[in-house]
């Protein structure tokens, strides 16, 4: 994809002084202008702060003190803090249902949708309904939905058939499913959409070749459908990956990390030691480890995206 | 036989039909509980009887106490100028990024992609902290950025993504037609402006949708960014709502149909838009 993407790496060569590299000279200026507003602001609200997040990680870090450097001794700590640890298990649950069960379901909606029915696109407009939502609202909507009384919807919805209320979000047992059917009901549409595009990018003569010749429906699947939009389902996890591990919101404003750190993610827990308990050093170390987490995540399926386009 | 085939084709294509209905009502079911709950009146809330077919004690109460106790307009205007700017902002330096990238060849040029592209890992949940420090002391400007507009906009207006996608729409368009602006004496900003983007028109809308949906639920930035309610946009300010103990279902409703609406209407309007760059971003290549 990338290899594509970046084009060629040849350039030719000009030699100082003459005409072709006096224009060569400006284009290389002209290039860079127009960069320039989109490198500065990558610069001071990108870059600049990661590496501050690596330098603060690295600091005893007091506002308006002095910031003694104390080498690893933050990320010394955060090894020894059970929450971290829980954070990252609840984090990695969270993030292997929602990536998981999200990039099953989507296709499944994905093949559904690929129909030739009257009305398909009414149905694909729905389904795609969450993803324009704000997330703030769904939460708070899905919060009012598993309200703990008989008053919540489905607690009304388990009440016809016989099943005793729920406390849902105030359920050690039940809050953080509760929010990863949430998450996904919210994100469905999105990846169907990508789906979608590579199954339509399919040949219809092929498919049809391959029922003529008696394929049965999984043949079909595993050895004509699936190798095309092999780089859509690792297009849709890879970016779900790096978007789930970053889940925030629905947290704090559905159960703000409860019942007794149930629900308690990596995001949530640095901004309560950030911006709450005002331990930016420790909060730092803790974003660092977020980053690194991501990254060698995504290095490794980068990776194993690369080895099975080799075969 | 063919009558045979046909009937099981028909049975197929009721039971794919009856699927698709039922997904949709579970799609739906939470959208349609918070319109109707929004038109309720808090004692026509039963505690016995279903409230998805409930439909006595409705009134537009909710709305008015929205508008009137929670100040839901004041949050409503800030979205509205915090997305507004931020929109045009964003894809303003995006496509200005992404058109050298897509059309010349400089030295740097693969150094700049993979910084750009790199970015999409930097997530602000990752940088909160040190995001905050720069923005209150903006560097070598020296500048406080906290509570102000600028403040809440800035920080989100580079997005990898977004350069990404233009730049691969960019480099669609042939060659031909900008050598011959070229020749006929058009300048490389003229070329951008009067060629490059009069031609993307399709990709521009996709990344203006983009765009607005991240502004329209920033919520991180301005919540470490801002503390006064004069400047909080209405994902702040629904989670104000909902840590005052004495609010309503209902009012709560009607302030959450208020803020989404917006995006529901201009999704429905764009939404060719949507569905071309979500599928464009994640599979050309």
């Amino acid at each position: 994809m990338t290899r594509s993407f970046l084009g060629p790496k040849k350039m030719t060569r000009t030699f100082p002084g003459t005409k072709k590299w006096k224009r060569s000279l400006h284009r290389i200026a002209l290039a860079y202008a127009f960069s320039l507003p989109a490198i500065l602001l990558f610069a001071v609200f990108k870059f600049y702060p990661i590496i501050l997040a690596f330098v603060m990680s690295l600091q005893r870090f007091v506002p308006l003190g002095a910031r003694p450097f104390v080498g690893l001794a933050n990320y010394g700590a955060v090894m020894h803090d059970d929450l971290f640890w829980i954070s990252l298990q609840n984090t990695s649950i969270y993030v292997v249902f929602v990536v998981g069960a999200g990039t099953m379901l989507s296709l499944a909606l994905a093949y559904l949708v690929n129909q030739r029915i009257r009305g398909i696109k009414a149905f694909r407009t729905i389904y795609f309904l969450p993803v324009v939502t704000s997330l703030v609202v769904i939460s708070i909507v899905w919060k009012y939905l598993y309200y703990p009384s008989p008053r919540g919807l489905f607690n009304q919805v388990l009440g016809l058939v016989g099943i005793p209320a729920q406390t849902w979000l105030s359920d050690p047992k039940l809050a953080l499913g509760a929010i990863i059917v949430m998450a996904i009901w919210a994100r469905v549409g999105y990846d169907m959409v990508i789906y979608l595009a590579a199954l339509q990018g399919l040949e219809k003569e092929i498919l049809e070749a391959a029922s003529i010749d008696g394929a049965t429906w999984w043949q079909r699947f595993w050895h004509i459908e699936f190798p095309s939009i092999r780089f859509a389902v690792f297009i849709v996890t890879i970016l779900g990956v790096m978007r789930a591990y970053r889940v925030f919101t629905p947290i704090l404003v559905m159960t703000n990390g409860d019942p007794n750190h149930g629900t308690e993610v990596l995001a949530t827990y640095i901004y309560r030691a950030g911006f709450m308990n005002y331990q930016m050093d420790y909060a730092a170390a803790m974003s660092f480890i977020l980053f690194l987490v991501i990254l060698i995540l995504t290095v490794f399926q980068l990776d194993v995206e690369r080895r099975v386009e080799r075969g | 036989m063919v009558a045979k085939l046909k009937e099981a084709k028909r049975v197929k294509a009721a039971l794919m039909f009856l699927g698709l209905a039922v997904i949709a009502v579970v799609m739906l079911l939470p959208f349609y509980w918070m319109v109707l709950v929004s038109f309720k009146q808090e004692s026509g809330i039963s505690t016995t009887r279903l409230v998805l077919f409930d439909f006595r004690h409705l009134s537009l109460e909710n709305y008015r106490y929205a508008l009137k106790y929670f100040g839901i307009g004041l949050y409503f205007k800030n979205s509205v100028v915090i997305t507004v700017i931020g929109m045009f902002l964003q894809v303003a330096v995006s496509a200005l990024a992404a058109y050298p990238l897509a059309r010349m060849k400089f030295p740097g040029k693969r150094v700049l992609i993979a910084a750009f592209l790199a970015t999409m890992m930097i997530t602000d949940e990752m940088i909160a902290i040190p995001l905050y420090l720069v923005v209150t002391n903006i560097p070598f400007l020296h500048l406080n950025l906290a509570n102000t507009y600028a403040g809440i906009i800035l920080p989100a207006v580079p997005w990898g993504f977004l350069i990404f996608m233009l730049t691969r729409f960019f480099a669609e368009i042939p060659k031909e037609i900008e050598e011959a602006a070229v020749i006929d004496g058009c300048s490389a900003l003229g070329v951008f402006g009067r060629i490059i983007l009069p031609l993307s028109k399709p990709a521009l809308g996709s990344v203006l949708v983009f765009s607005f949906l991240n502004f329209w639920d920033q919520f991180l930035i301005p919540l470490i960014i801002v503390n006064t309610r004069e400047l909080m946009p209405l994902t702040l300010g629904l989670r104000i709502m909902l840590s005052a103990e004495q609010t309503f279902y209902g009012n709560f409703m009607a302030a959450t149909v208020i803020a989404t609406l917006p995006a529901v209407i201009i999704f429905l309007y764009a939404q060719r838009y949507f569905i071309a760059g979500i599928a464009a971003g994640a599979l050309k290549g």
